[in-house]
């Protein structure tokens, strides 16, 4: 599986450590570190990020599949070639369940590959500015 | 007019000598990078066109990149150790290969980057790197020790490089043609540049002693979207006019930029 999804997830402020926490749960440490906010003025009010990933990390974050799901190929066409029915593709965190994950993914905006009128994939700037002005939201302008 | 190095600007006298020296250097094939570190030479070296060197994983797992996945782990080829991070898994840029063939890792511009804390980096230190800012709309892109303040040694845009503060005063060349100082103003390089094709840019005696860490970062609102090819750190007080033609030519041939012949 290459890494050829591209991913924009995008959180209010008070979710974002609760959300690094569950990535971290899952093996994944997310940055989170691109600052919106609604006029584009420090302090941020959200934070999001884009990263290129895997169809199974895709489908995790757009709850498709739930950490400690068993996964069989009939179900998806994108697990790997040498992929097990059956086999757990994430692990559930210790001491977290499917409400929690719902209840922090419940506030944040994910998007996976947006395409533009044209048809034509988004760029990765193109799709998080997407993601920011559905929200009404700006990058927060920071000078050196 | 053709300068070696930050030491040529002191006068003609050396032009000429450096000049010279240019044509006595051997064939760029026999040349290596490694050459630059014998007996234990301080910098660094990533080499994009090395699959081995680097990984998928940050923490050094997941085996090589191929074509297509994203690299969070670079292995330092100089023997020093100073190996560069992702500073987290969603900015980890992508290894992808140009039409020519040649491979790069391709930042997103949104939060790819990677940092290295400042040591085993001379203080004043040469820094020469092959990219393709790859984007009109461009902003900050090279090595700054931080998201948010100080010390960013370039600011490389499509056809335009702004050198900025809390880095010396290091000399400049793009393609191996030296800026001609002051650098401390926005400096057009239409003439040499163009958007959308790749470059080698130089960056000479850069003081980077107040770093703590250094990196491709994102600054500010974005980081330029762009392709590295490869990078290479050394100490100037080790490094000859020859040296610098070498390592100017390795990355040309890394990215198919253009040198002067």
């Amino acid at each position: 599986m290459s890494y050829d999804r591209s991913l924009v997830v995008s959180c209010p402020a008070a979710v974002r450590d609760a959300l690094i926490a569950l990535g971290r749960g899952v093996g994944v440490e997310a940055g989170m570190d691109v600052e919106w906010s609604l006029d584009g003025s420090a302090p941020a009010t959200h934070y999001s990020s884009h990263s290129w990933v895997q169809d199974a990390f895709a489908a995790l974050m757009l709850r498709q599949v739930y950490p400690g799901d068993a996964l069989n190929r009939a179900d998806y066409a994108w697990l790997p070639e040498d992929w097990v029915d059956g086999t757990v593709l994430y692990a559930m965190p210790d001491g977290v369940t499917r409400a929690q994950i719902d209840a922090i993914l419940d506030q944040c905006d994910v998007s996976v590959d947006a395409v533009g009128d044209d048809g034509r994939l988004l760029s990765p700037v193109e799709h998080v500015d997407l993601v920011a002005s559905r929200s009404g939201l700006r990058r927060v302008e920071r000078t050196i | 007019m053709v300068y070696c190095s930050i030491h040529d600007l002191r006068g003609p006298q050396t032009e000429r000598r450096c000049r010279q020296d240019l044509h006595r250097m051997p064939h760029s094939s026999a040349w290596s990078y490694t050459s630059l570190f014998a007996g234990g030479k301080p910098g660094l070296v990533y080499d994009v066109s090395d699959f081995s060197s680097m990984t998928i994983g940050r923490d050094g797992s997941g085996g090589a990149p191929s074509i297509g996945d994203v690299v969070g782990k670079r292995f330092d080829l100089s023997g020093n150790g100073n190996h560069a991070i992702m500073p987290a898994d969603d900015a980890r840029p992508r290894l992808l290969q140009d039409a020519g063939g040649r491979p790069y890792l391709d930042y997103d511009g949104v939060n790819d980057g990677w940092s290295r804390n400042i040591g085993g980096i001379p203080d004043s230190c040469s820094i020469f790197t092959a990219l393709d800012p790859n984007d009109g709309a461009s902003d900050y892109f090279l090595y700054t020790d931080g998201a948010t303040t100080a010390g960013i040694i370039a600011h490389v845009r499509p056809n335009n490089i702004v050198p900025s503060t809390n880095a010396g005063t290091p000399a400049y060349k793009i393609d191996g043609v030296m800026l001609p100082p002051p650098v401390y103003t926005s400096h057009l390089l239409s003439a040499l540049t163009a958007t959308g094709l790749p470059h080698v840019v130089s960056i000479i005696g850069a003081d980077v002693s107040a770093w703590t860490d250094f990196g491709f970062a994102r600054v500010g609102t974005r980081m330029m979207p762009g392709r590295e090819y490869g990078t290479i750190i050394v100490d100037p007080a080790d490094t000859d006019a020859a040296d610098i033609a070498h390592i100017e030519a390795w990355l040309a041939g890394q990215s198919g930029a253009v040198l002067p012949s």
